[in-house]
């Protein structure tokens, strides 16, 4: 049958005239074959036939020659092999240019097994799967042979960050551009610092392939931007356009790299759409524009998803500050603060500056050279720092004086951003100076963020011509790559004239922005890191080691030998194995133990004061640092230098007890629910001597519920409460029934709790160290600490109003001793049985009690539903009274 | 194959545009719809060359528009299988080669250049070179292909190409070998 198929034959006596194929060649439908004359027909005489091709395929032999006569049926033309098609492009095979679309409806099925869409711009160019191996291979060969790696890099927020909003059209370093036509919104890039630097550094080492989740269109006018020659990405460039599956870019790895992706190595600030794949490097996001998140979030995800607002460099504040550019109030409240500079920020400052730009050191002299020098000594060391409040007052002044449009607030603007490990001495010295901060360096604690952006909100707003900000010791360091960076770059299409020329004016009329991001520098060595392992564990056993093993392993090298003993970080209802910090500190390849042992080597303790911490001050070799530590161990995949986070004057910053998002290790996809124990395991909880971490405990249970809750869990809960009222039922006044809605209630309240008030913190702290103080006090009963235990967390639920201004009070020395354990506990009894005597009232209009089993509201809702309580209770009591 | 042919096509016209420059309006509107389409039939309409005749206009009822008829001449572009072209390397990947012949992109499957030529990834741009490194395809450059199958569809016309044949490949090469066998030669478009 094959051979009949692949053959063609007459199907009448001819004799052959002239033959047109030979062996090799490629015949399609309608090939002339040959030319004949037909035998029977001897009236038709001398006129040719032409003998047309029926198959399509390449000629292996042709049986006949000139003058031959050919019976019919006896075959004329073999084929080769019939063509399977194994590249397919548009339906057309790229071999033998077959329309397959035809074939296929012909024979019902399809002709072609090519499925692998391997090249990255064109996914309807396809090759079956036998071609798509021997094309991965080649590919792994020659990889291997020049010893280099894949990196798949993500565009959005890990090299680059892009905004639709609107921003100031003259801002350094930022590319603006519109995709589709001068009528499509007009996107805004920054190039994340140092990225340039970090793309020639690791193409070295690296095959780069873009994986983004941006159109097309926007991937090559980035690739363009980040690569102009084309030498980083060439056409590796796989866009929206190009992903089989809208929510993950796992899918398409299988075609790009049929032979399996132990080369592969990803960076992305997003683990989700990689499916938490373990050769993912979880990159810390690029945040520049305020109010953009990732632009390019998968569907269902809003752009400002994950928006930090403390972060990212505001622009509409800029703008509209520098609009009111009359308003000086807030110049002579700068004034009163701008002789606190300290020793040391002038120092780091004046480091700082030496990288500044010309232009702006000139700037800035110039302003001083106006005018007179408030304080002569400070002028002397930093005269770039010392524009005084006076002198941005003059300058201010002398814009006013000049005749401005409208663009104005555009013009001789320098603004430099930074911020690294601020004190809060820094942060108010600084703040006499015009700053802006904005982008916050992870280890700085957030307090002190809120204080300066608070900061930044106030004198930006006073538009001052030159921002300086100083910086801590780190910054120095970064500021060479910044420099690099900001260096190499020029402004793409659009461009400002300076409209007013003053000698203050920047070089080009920019506005430069500069950057304390050096996250690339890290990224760097991380993947060279990788590089080195990878090839060297090929060399030691010959084989081709996973990537997905050896970054996991490379991690686990951070922090190799370091013994770990956490305080204050994981909660006592949480096993410590199930914590995120745990999770972290093993993916680092550091050891945890509960407690201090001999061997251990440092304590990440969220605040001083805690027992472990007390005990640890005992043993010199013991290391304190803040949780900030590790978190930056997991960022840099390097052991940071301890004394950047001594414990020593660390304020207290509970949210550096959860690791920053991109500091989770990968191969614990998700953040697995926190465990809730059941009423056993709160006993041991109690027992166990975790003196510091059973503080945080009730804190995190009620602070982030939210992150881990699933419907298991408030199963177990539920369970838990009941268990507890069980075995309490004898002691407790409250109407058991009652008291489980009640319960009920607060879970409610906390799911619904995703941002909690100041004035909630309180209620919750002081009852997480009412905790703690018990646990100080083992002599007390079992059973009265479960059901204290239970009336403090339905107190810190309910009645936050009554009890916020108690527990503020309470809150500073909770660490001290059991006196202060009563008191607390009578107040909260007190309040209980307020709230119980309320509940049972049974004259109270029923509508309050609906509302309060109803309330799914906000914070504010339930606030004011305790306030509701007390002046119903107080009613109550009046009528009662009156009576 | 390039052809002139007559042709025909209608045009819709607003009734805002009647008025003394309404045959120059038509004609206007005809360049601009016409030029640079692609029919399956005739392929690409390269140019309007004359135009022969503006029909009565006829008014739709209920619009106002008018549709005039106009028959015209144009150069065309049209791909057959088989035939011989040149083009312009646009792209070069491990699996083949896009190249476009004006505005008719095209496709070189691997398989189809020579085998002595191999890619070369490591090259920036990547390319095609021959084992003795005397014939370099990258992106940018001319080449001489044959044509063995086309795709017409509404949006366009795709082709698959091959340079598996005599006198097929780098363009410039094709100088030298030719000068070599003293065959004078020619541009195909």
């Amino acid at each position: 049958m094959e051979d009949k198929q692949r053959t063609i034959s007459v199907d009448q006596d001819v004799k052959v005239m002239k033959v047109r194929v030979k062996t090799g060649t490629m015949i399609n439908d309608n090939t002339i074959l040959l030319f004949y004359k037909e035998m029977n027909n001897e009236s038709e005489g001398d006129q040719l036939k032409k003998l047309k091709s029926t198959k399509i395929g390449v000629v292996k032999r042709v049986s006949v020659k000139e003058g031959d006569i050919v019976k019919a049926g006896s075959v004329i033309v073999e084929l080769e092999k019939e063509c399977n098609h194994p590249t397919v492009i548009k339906d057309l095979c790229a071999e033998c240019g077959a329309d397959l679309q035809k074939e296929n409806n012909k024979d019902g099925a399809s002709l072609t097994q090519a499925s692998v869409s391997m090249v990255h711009m064109v996914p309807e160019l396809k090759v079956n799967e036998e071609l798509a191996q021997i094309l991965g291979k080649a590919d792994m060969d020659r990889l291997l042979e020049h010893e280099k790696l894949v990196l798949l890099v993500d565009l959005d927020q890990t090299l680059i960050h892009t905004t639709n909003d609107n921003i100031p059209n003259n801002i350094k370093d930022v590319y603006h551009f519109q995709l589709y036509g001068s009528r499509s919104p007009w996107y805004h890039t920054r190039l994340r610092p140092g990225t340039h630097n970090f793309l020639r550094g690791i193409s070295e080492k690296y095959e780069l392939h873009i994986c983004t989740f941006g159109s097309r269109r926007y991937a090559h006018m980035i690739a363009r931007f980040l690569d102009p020659d084309g030498k980083y990405f060439s056409h590796r460039i796989l866009s929206r356009d190009e992903c089989f599956d809208p929510n993950s870019k796992t899918a398409n790895l299988k075609a790009l790299f049929p032979c399996g992706e132990n080369m592969v190595c990803i960076i992305d600030d997003r683990e989700d759409v990689w499916e938490y794949a373990s050769n993912l490097i979880h990159v810390k996001p690029y945040h520049f524009f305020q109010h953009t998140g990732d632009i390019h979030a998968p569907p269902g995800l809003d752009k400002c998803e994950n928006d930090d607002t403390k972060d990212g460099f505001d622009f509409s504040r800029l703008n509209n500050g520098l609009i009111d550019e009359g308003d000086g109030s807030s110049v002579n409240k700068n004034g009163d603060h701008s002789m606190l500079e300290e020793e040391e920020t002038v120092e780091s400052e004046n480091s700082e500056l030496n990288h500044a730009d010309d232009s702006k050191e000139s700037i800035t002299k110039a302003i001083t050279a106006d005018k007179n020098p408030i304080d002569d000594e400070n002028i002397e060391e930093v005269p770039d720092i010392e524009i005084a409040p006076k002198a941005a007052d003059e300058s201010k002044e002398n814009v006013q004086d000049e005749p401005t449009s409208t663009e104005m607030e555009t013009e001789n603007i320098t603004v430099k951003e930074v911020v690294a490990n601020v004190t809060e001495e820094v942060t108010s010295s600084t703040s006499a100076e015009p700053l802006d901060t904005s982008e916050a360096a992870p280890q700085s604690s957030p307090s002190a963020d809120a204080n300066t952006s608070a900061a930044a909100a106030t004198t930006v707003e006073s538009s001052d011509i030159t921002d300086f900000h100083s910086s801590a010791a780190e910054c120095s360091s970064s500021s060479p790559a910044k420099n690099a960076a900001g260096g190499d770059e020029e402004p793409a299409v659009v461009s400002v004239e300076p409209r007013v020329s003053t000698s203050k004016v920047d070089a080009d009329g920019f506005i430069v922005i500069e950057e304390t991001d050096d996250y690339l520098l890290y990224l760097e060595e991380i993947l060279k890191i990788i590089h080195a392992q990878f090839f060297r564990i090929r060399e030691e056993t010959g084989k081709i080691p996973d990537l997905k093993q050896v970054i996991p392993d490379t991690r686990a090298k951070v922090l190799k030998g370091v013994n770990l003993v956490f305080s204050g970080i994981v909660p006592n209802r949480m096993r410590l194995e199930d914590s995120q910090a745990y999770r972290i500190a093993r993916s680092l390849g550091a050891n945890v133990t509960q407690n201090i042992e001999p061997d251990s080597t440092h304590l990440v303790a969220l605040r001083a004061g805690t027992a472990k911490v007390h005990a640890a001050y005992k043993r010199k070799h013991l290391k304190l640092v803040t949780p900030e530590w590790l978190w930056t161990c997991a960022e840099r995949w390097e052991k940071v230098d301890e004394r950047l986070f001594p414990l020593k004057n660390a304020k207290l910053n509970v949210e550096a007890r959860h690791p920053p998002a991109h500091c989770r290790s990968p191969e614990h996809p998700e953040p697995s629910p926190f465990t809730y124990p059941s009423g056993s395991n709160v006993v041991d909880a109690t027992n166990s001597t975790k003196f510091s971490e059973s503080q945080a405990g009730d804190f995190m249970y009620t602070i982030n519920p939210l992150m881990s809750l699933s419907s298991e869990d408030i199963e177990k809960m539920e369970g838990e409460v009941e268990d507890i009222f069980k075995e309490s039922d004898g002691e407790t006044e409250d109407p058991f029934a009652e008291s489980d809605e009640d319960d009920e209630d607060e879970e409610d309240n906390d799911e619904h709790d995703a941002d909690s008030t100041r004035k909630r913190k309180l209620s919750i702290r002081s009852s997480s160290s009412d905790d703690g103080l018990r646990i100080d006090e083992p002599k007390k009963k079992k059973r009265k600490k479960l059901n204290h235990g239970k009336e403090e967390r339905r107190t810190s639920a309910n009645d936050y109003g009554v009890d916020a201004q108690n527990d503020v009070s309470d809150d500073d020395d909770d660490d001290n001793d059991g006196d202060d354990d009563k008191s607390v506990s009578s107040n909260s009894e007190d309040n209980e049985s307020l709230n119980t005597k309320f509940r049972r009232g049974e004259a109270l209009p029923s509508d309050l009690d609906f509302d309060y089993n109803t309330e799914e509201g906000t914070e504010e809702d339930q606030e004011s539903d305790g306030e509701w309580n007390v002046m119903g209770a107080a009613l109550e009591r009046e009528f009662l009274e009156g009576d | 194959m390039f052809y002139h042919i007559a042709l025909e096509h209608e045009i819709l016209l607003h009734p805002r545009y009647f008025g003394p420059q309404l045959y120059e309006t038509v004609k206007q509107k005809l360049y601009t719809e016409v030029e640079g389409t692609c029919t399956g039939k005739y392929g690409f309409v390269i140019a309007v060359t004359t135009i022969d005749n503006i029909g009565a206009g006829i008014v739709l009822p209920g619009q106002g528009f008018v549709v005039y008829p106009v028959k015209y001449k144009a150069i065309v572009f049209r791909p057959f299988k088989g035939e011989v072209l040149d083009a312009i390397v646009m792209q070069v990947n491990k699996v083949g080669i896009f190249a476009d012949i004006g505005p008719l992109s095209c496709f070189i499957s691997h398989h189809s250049i020579p085998a002595d030529m191999q890619f070369c990834p490591t090259t920036n741009p990547p390319c095609y070179k021959s084992n003795n490194e005397d014939v370099v395809i990258h992106s940018g450059d001319e080449i001489r292909l044959k044509i063995v199958g086309t795709r017409v569809d509404a949006s366009g016309i795709f082709a698959i190409g091959t340079l598996m044949d005599d006198y097929l490949g780098l363009y410039s090469f094709l100088f030298v070998i030719l000068r070599r066998e003293k065959i004078p030669m020619k541009r195909t478009n």
